[in-house]
């Protein structure tokens, strides 16, 4: 056997002799297959039109107008100002504004969808005036902001704990501090403090670069509800790398498992669409993720002027019920050594 | 004084036996060697006296009491294959270890015991193993602990360095009790004041050295001092100074 051939073989089978190795390169990409199927068995989600109804009157509005149109999502908004930061997301394509009085009502549509908009004007009552409200040209980047936030914030969690507890049980530094007093729960702590100290740095710079370079609209109270918002979200998948790394031995497995659970948690998590665009039990996971819930936290802070009391108890819930859950069951299943 | 006493201590992992049925106690200060071949059960039985892992039957005391809880800040340990960390300077890693037993400079106690106040800037992962093992050895020291274990400290290293250590862990033993593991004869015969010869899970002898050397009846060929106790307690074969085989 050339030495070519030796060597290729020796590579073959030390990926085919690491199950996890051989999982992730010969199962996932086809479990990745049927996922994407899977989630994308309605369409794809921007094939449909969101339209905002904001009824001053607080009725329905003209949602019959469009009831026969599979293409149109009709959404309601508490607020003319909560409906436009979903137009200038490019989370909704048209706003139809309904006033308490006698005042015609108004569609509003982003420049880019003037033709929508006048196809739209023609399904509500007589009156209605069309108007072209502006918006930047960064809309969907300011609705992908919130969740290229979370995927930052949710490594830099699973990493900090998952894949360094590993790597010290695997180089049997947990083993020396085993042999010393340190108690167990010092040293997770100086894990998390070490490591919070670096996001809270990488959340500071992203919104930053958000505000500046694409004009994601700031202002000091949501930038800092963002930053505390995301430390939040930070503990719990802190908590889930403690988990991970409970029942995890090697390193690789902890870094083959990260890589393998992002994908699917980035269509689950409302990044780059919202959950009503997957199927029934797809959504239903996403409702129960903290990833999601600190998507819908930040991009209601930041774009939609607010989140309505209801969401924000049930998504900070979700991020604390995690918190609590995993670090518990983290620190309980935590040993030095074997 | 005894610092350590061991009765009929016997560690199972499944089926098999890793210890079986040993008796044998340490006293301090000075230096004794648990000494016997790979697989003896050597590192099983240090994890056990450090506290790390659980007889599975017998009674183990370590300075007077018992396991639980275990006296941490009255022994320093220095495993087998300790960890060299990545990105962490010897400074650093001299600084943790003072901390983690709040002695004040500490890191610098640690760094001149170990002769690297020269090397204290530089990655731990660049030190060479004869440095190594003087900052494990000397972190371990740092809280002036009654006890020290040291599981096969001089392991991979070279001729010198083995050396050094040697003549470090002999000046630490002057004060303390010091216990360590090798399957190096030659150097237990340099170094240890008293043995443990531990084969096939078993300790067949234990005692001083001298005790022990004087009780072969008559050299084995070409062996002297600690060989020659080695073989006539365990009738083990060598390979290179090594133990490699031994039976009861």
């Amino acid at each position: 056997m050339t030495a070519f051939w030796a060597l290729a073989r020796l590579r073959t089978l030390d990926v085919l002799r690491s199950r996890s190795s051989a999982i992730f390169v010969l199962l996932f990409p086809m479990l990745l297959l049927l996922l994407v199927g899977f989630v994308f068995q309605k369409g794809h989600p921007f094939e449909q039109r969101t339209v905002v109804i904001v009824d001053a009157a607080g009725g329905p509005g003209p949602s019959e107008a469009f009831a026969a149109f599979d293409e149109i999502v009709v959404e309601h908004a508490r607020s003319e100002a909560e409906a436009l930061g979903k137009l200038r997301a490019k989370m909704a394509s048209a706003v139809v504004v309904v006033p308490a009085g006698d005042e015609p009502s108004r569609l509003l549509v982003g420049p880019r969808e003037q033709v929508l908009g006048r196809g739209l004007v023609g399904l509500l009552p007589p009156g209605t005036r069309l108007e072209t409200v502006e918006a930047s040209s960064w809309g969907y980047v300011h609705f992908l902001f919130p969740g290229m936030l979370t995927f930052s914030v949710m490594l830099s969690g699973l990493f900090a704990t998952g894949y360094t507890l590993v790597l010290y049980r695997q180089n049997r530094f947990l083993k020396k501090l085993a042999t010393t007093p340190m108690p167990k729960l010092v040293f997770v702590l100086a894990l998390v403090a070490g490591r919070a100290l670096l996001v809270l740095l990488q959340i500071v710079l992203v919104i930053a670069a958000a505000a500046l370079a694409f004009d994601v609209p700031f202002s000091a109270s949501s930038a800092a509800s963002t930053v505390g918002i995301s430390m939040a979200g930070f503990l719990a998948f802190l908590g889930v790398g403690l988990v991970l790394a409970a029942v995890i031995e090697s390193e690789s497995l902890v870094v083959d498992l990260v890589s393998a659970v992002n994908v699917p948690l980035v269509f689950f998590s409302e990044i780059f669409f919202p959950l009503a665009a997957l199927p029934d039990p797809l959504a239903a996971i996403g409702e129960a993720l903290p990833s999601t819930a600190m998507v819908r936290l930040v991009r209601g802070v930041v774009l939609y002027g607010g989140v309505p009391t209801g969401e924000l108890a049930w998504s900070l819930g979700v991020i604390a019920l995690w918190a609590v859950a995993t670090f518990a069951i983290g620190l309980a299943r935590f040993r030095w050594h074997d | 004084m005894e610092v350590v006493s061991v009765e009929r201590l016997e560690k199972r992992f499944g089926d098999v036996v890793a210890l079986a049925d040993a008796t044998f106690t340490i006293e301090g200060p000075g230096l004794t060697g648990i000494l016997g071949p790979n697989g003896a059960g050597k590192s099983t039985l240090l994890d056990i006296l450090e506290g790390l892992a659980a007889p599975t039957s017998g009674t183990v005391r370590v300075l007077g009491g018992p396991l639980s809880p275990y006296p941490r800040r009255r022994v320093g340990v220095v495993l087998q294959k300790e960890a060299q960390l990545e990105r962490c300077t010897t400074a650093e890693y001299a600084e943790l270890f003072a901390s983690i037993y709040g002695v004040p400079n500490g890191r610098e106690t640690i760094l001149r015991r170990a002769s690297l106040v020269e090397r204290a800037r530089v990655d731990m992962t660049r030190l060479s193993g004869g440095e190594a093992a003087r900052l494990f050895i000397a972190a371990a020291l740092i809280h002036d602990p009654e006890l020290v274990f040291l599981d096969e400290p001089t392991a991979a290293l070279d001729p010198r360095s083995k050396l050094e250590i040697g003549r470090m862990l002999r000046d630490v033993a002057t004060e303390r009790a010091v216990v360590l593991t090798t399957h190096d004869l030659r150097e237990a015969d340099a170094l240890c004041d008293r043995l443990v010869f531990l084969v096939g899970g078993k300790v067949r002898a234990c005692g001083t050295r001298e005790d022990l050397v004087a009780a072969v009846p008559e050299q084995a060929a070409g062996a002297i001092g600690v060989e020659a106790a080695f073989f006539h307690f365990c009738s083990v074969r060598m390979r290179g100074g090594d133990v490699v085989e031994g039976e009861p």
